[in-house]
């Protein structure tokens, strides 16, 4: 188990990592998301023994690793660019932590041609990291990394280089990769999906402080304070009336889980349907690629955000109907800004 | 729960540490014994003549009329030399980094070249060339100050084509194609885009230039004899033939203020060069010539007429004798009764000087790996950073330093035990390596910091301690580079003649001193060997660089 117990880094004056604690248990994936610049991956570097902590501790199974050079933390480090050595071949890039162990080239072999395997790169081991695609890099970098069997994997970024598609094809493998060998991993991303995807648990990092913790499904629907709804993507917050309202249209329990006191609404919370319960009229409509976007004036509601289906054909002034959708509604406690 | 009192960042020296100060301890070493002692030593001397501070010489030597015309020369020299291969040197550089046409290669070995000419060759080449009988006798510049100016331009374009050339080359084309398609004239892009983006190469090697230019020192002794004298030929005299040693250590000590700036200067420079580098993309790939190159390439193509002017005049007259073609000055090389000036044969002189050279090469690389080594890393704490920084300059020192008192520092403190060096023929290789160090610095530290550092880190995280990190990532990329600097430092230790013609014995003599011996003679059979031995000097300078220019380590020759 990986704890970081009050860490804290700083650079001069500012504070990039500000007493920060986290427990990651093994073969549990945590995701700690946050914006650029937030001090998420000093934080992974600290874990690593990359930085230098001016507060706190890292444990490793209750041992101290302070003074533990990063080569004999057993964490392997994958970075957003793969970092794979140019001059070596895919096959040797991976077999590099199994050579530094002396493992035996037979076994060595078996062992490289497993992995590609695993990460679907069956057959390229001949080739160089310079003739490979960005992901298939990724893929490399990833089973070079396992094939070090590290105590805890470190990602950094790890998909953020990737093109969108190929990204969450990618993020789908990289869970099945770290569940199938039982892989205990920090990851870090500003990539929501990612971190949903990817991880079990997620830590929300803002300005160099964890602001919450806890199984990804709960922090995506019920996020502590204002501030991380909207770094979640929630567009609206609604409080009062308003968000009892919503609550009851909501059902799935929501109006007894909180009270109903303040909600946080993401785009998709209202989809036009013209058997939904709230009436609304159209401010303005933009099509994207897969639904119409819609700012709507709802009666009772004030202006809000809503989706249509991408077929539908409306313009400023239109009336229409709305349902809630209840995926796109989270809880904020009371009184939380 | 009591919390654990805040670490304060840990002061212990990390195992990592430990091996880079070991590693600067060797380099760190010799800097201090043949460096700052000789040269510590020769400014005592000056200053403390009787074990007393007398520090009344410092007025007494800069208020004299000589100290003064000897400066106003100096500075007047290398400004006017600076300037003038800035000028030749951009559209040269120009030519040769970004346009494509066959025989660039070719073209970039002939501007590279006079840079490691053996001064006292260079000096020749141009005695030859305007000598009342040479080929531009009738402008009857022999011994007039124009020359030596042209000998600086000739010597030194060498740095800015290269220093210059390896950042254009690196420029992404983007910027200028964005700038044009905004309506620029390719004269306003040069100047709002192109030279800002320049900016400090241009800097980094003018200063260089500017530095080289009034430190010279056999080039302007050949071709300067006693009517011109800049700062450094004036402490040679003041030394050897004035014995005048307060007036010596007083301008050596002006020269050292005025050598650390032009260093800081650069080294500022570099540092800004050396991060614009890393955003070099890929779009930046040579194009071919156009009809609208024309007037760079004329200019281009006058400044190598130029460079291959002396050279072409040097193997030429080495080749007439008694009005007719002859083989006589080359036959004579290897007879040791040739001339009265020598003591050996010039074969046995060249023997000499191989064998000096090749010490030489393998003390600058040992200890110029370690520098780079030391230099390309970026440690994280703000005190270590600034002294690496400050190791970085220290070990261009000796670039800027009169040999001539690194020389005669040599003889005056390492004369008793327990460093009783004086006879001892290990000197001369280790002045030679002091001069070669800083350039395979220069030549193996870039390469070391554009490896990105992450590189090592991955490595590191996957099990491999530092050492075998570094090796990993870090050795594959510096063969070509090794062996670059190897054969520059080898190219620059043969050349070397400020510190060994204090040095070599008059038994030992290397070809470089042997060269002066002769043209101090009167007698044409004297000037011809001195041609025929110059001529067989840069031809193995030639053929060693040339092999380094086959191998494209941009470093080489770029500061």
């Amino acid at each position: 188990m990986l704890e970081l117990a009050d860490v804290s880094v700083r650079f001069g004056a500012t504070t990039a990592v500000d007493d920060v604690s986290l427990a990651l248990p093994e073969g549990e994936v945590l995701a700690v998301l946050g914006p650029s610049g937030c001090g998420k991956s000093t934080l992974l570097r600290a874990a690593a023994g990359l930085e230098e902590l001016d507060a706190g501790r890292v444990l490793l199974d209750d041992q101290d690793l302070a003074g533990v050079p990063t080569h004999r933390r057993g964490f392997a480090l994958l970075f957003q660019d793969g970092q794979l050595f140019p001059q070596r071949s895919v096959a040797e890039n991976v077999g590099y932590p199994l050579r530094l162990r002396r493992a035996p080239t037979q076994r060595r072999r078996e062992r490289v041609a497993e992995l590609l395997e695993l990460v679907g790169m069956a057959g390229m081991g001949d080739r160089r990291p310079g003739t490979l695609s960005g992901g298939q890099q990724q893929r490399v970098a990833l089973a070079r990394a396992l094939a070090a069997e590290p105590r805890v994997l470190l990602l950094d970024e790890p998909l953020s280089a990737l093109d969108r598609g190929l990204r969450e094809r990618l993020a789908a493998d990289l869970r099945d990769v770290l569940v199938r060998t039982r892989t205990t991993a920090l990851l870090v991303t500003h990539d929501h999906d990612e971190a949903f995807t990817v991880a079990d648990r997620m830590a929300v990092m803002l300005a160099g402080r964890f602001v919450q913790q806890g199984p990804t499904l709960q922090v995506w629907r019920e996020p502590v304070t204002h501030e991380v709804a909207e770094f979640l993507g929630y567009t609206e917050v609604l409080t009062g009336e308003p968000a009892r309202r919503v609550a009851e249209l909501a059902g799935e329990g929501l109006s007894e889980r909180v009270g109903g006191t303040t909600l946080a609404l993401r785009r998709s919370a209202l989809r036009v349907d013209a058997q939904g319960p709230l009436a609304a009229q159209v401010c303005s409509a933009a099509a994207v690629t897969d639904a119409l976007r819609l700012v709507v004036d709802v009666e009772g509601l004030g202006r809000l955000e809503a989706l249509a289906d991408q077929a539908s054909r409306l313009d400023p002034g239109d009336r229409v109907r709305l349902r809630v959708d209840p995926a796109g509604v989270a809880t904020l406690p009371a009184g939380a800004e | 729960m009591l919390r654990p009192a805040p670490l304060s960042r840990r002061s212990h020296i990390t195992p990592t540490g430990l091996g880079l100060v070991l590693l600067a301890l060797l380099p760190l070493a010799f800097l201090v014994v043949f460096f700052a002692l000789p040269v510590g030593g020769m400014l005592l001397r000056g200053l403390r003549p009787e074990g007393t501070w007398d520090l009344s010489a410092v007025p007494e030597v800069l208020g004299r009329a000589r100290t003064l015309r000897v400066v106003i020369f100096t500075v007047s020299m290398a400004g006017a030399g600076t300037v003038l291969s800035l000028l030749l040197g951009v559209p040269l550089a120009h030519v040769l980094y970004r346009l494509a046409f066959p025989g660039r290669g070719l073209v970039r070995a002939v501007v590279v070249m006079p840079f490691v000419l053996p001064t006292v060759v260079v000096g020749v080449m141009f005695r030859s060339l305007l000598a009342p009988s040479g080929l531009l006798g009738w402008l009857g510049l022999d011994g007039h100050w124009v020359v030596i100016l042209a000998a600086f331009v000739f010597f030194n374009l060498a740095v800015v084509v290269r220093t210059v050339g390896g950042m254009w080359e690196g420029l992404d084309r983007r910027a200028e194609e964005s700038a044009a398609a905004l309506g620029a004239r390719p004269w306003q892009v040069w100047r709002t885009v192109t030279l800002p983006a320049l900016a400090p190469a241009l800097i980094s090697a003018g200063t260089l230039v500017f530095l080289f230019c009034s430190t010279a020192f056999g080039v302007v002794l050949t071709l300067g004899g006693l009517r011109y004298g800049t700062v450094e030929t004036e402490i040679y005299l003041l030394t050897t033939q004035f014995l005048d040693l307060q007036g010596a250590a007083v301008l050596s000590l002006l020269q050292l203020g005025a050598v650390v700036m032009m260093l800081a200067v650069a080294a500022r420079t570099r540092t800004r060069r050396e991060q614009a580098l890393q955003r070099g993309g890929a779009r930046s790939a040579p194009r071919p010539v156009r009809r609208s190159d024309l007037p760079v390439l004329l200019v281009a193509g006058a400044v190598v007429a130029l460079v291959l002017l002396p050279v072409s005049s040097l193997v030429v007259r080495s080749l007439q004798a008694g009005g007719g073609w002859s083989l006589r000055h080359y036959t004579a090389l290897a007879d040791p009764d040739a001339s009265q000036a020598l003591r050996v044969s010039v074969t046995t002189a060249m023997e000499n000087s191989l064998r000096t050279a090749v010490d030489a090469t393998v003390i600058a690389m040992v200890l110029g790996v370690s520098v780079a080594v030391l230099v390309s890393r970026r440690p994280r704490r703000a005190g270590a950073r600034r002294l690496v920084a400050l190791l970085d300059g220290a070990f261009m020192l000796p670039l800027g330093i009169s040999a001539v008192t690194v020389g005669f520092g040599f003889l005056i403190t390492l004369d008793r035990p327990p460093l009783d060096l004086r006879t001892s023929p290990v000197l001369v290789p280790i002045a030679q390596a002091m001069v070669a160090l800083p350039l395979v610095v220069r030549t193996l530290a870039p390469v070391l910091r554009s490896v990105d550092p992450r590189l090592r880190q991955a490595a590191a995280a996957l099990g491999a301690n530092p050492l075998r990190a570094a090796w990993t990532v870090e050795a594959p990329v510096l063969v070509r580079p090794l062996l670059a600097a190897t054969g520059f430092a080898f190219a620059v230790s043969l050349g070397e003649f400020g510190a060994t013609a204090f040095l070599a014995r008059p038994d030992r003599p290397t070809v470089p001193v042997v060269i002066y011996e002769l043209i101090s003679r009167p007698g044409a059979d004297n000037l011809g060997m001195a041609l025929a031995a110059a001529t067989l000097l840069s031809l193995v300078t030639v053929t060693v660089m040339g092999l380094v220019e086959r191998l494209r380590v941009h470093a080489v020759g770029a500061f």
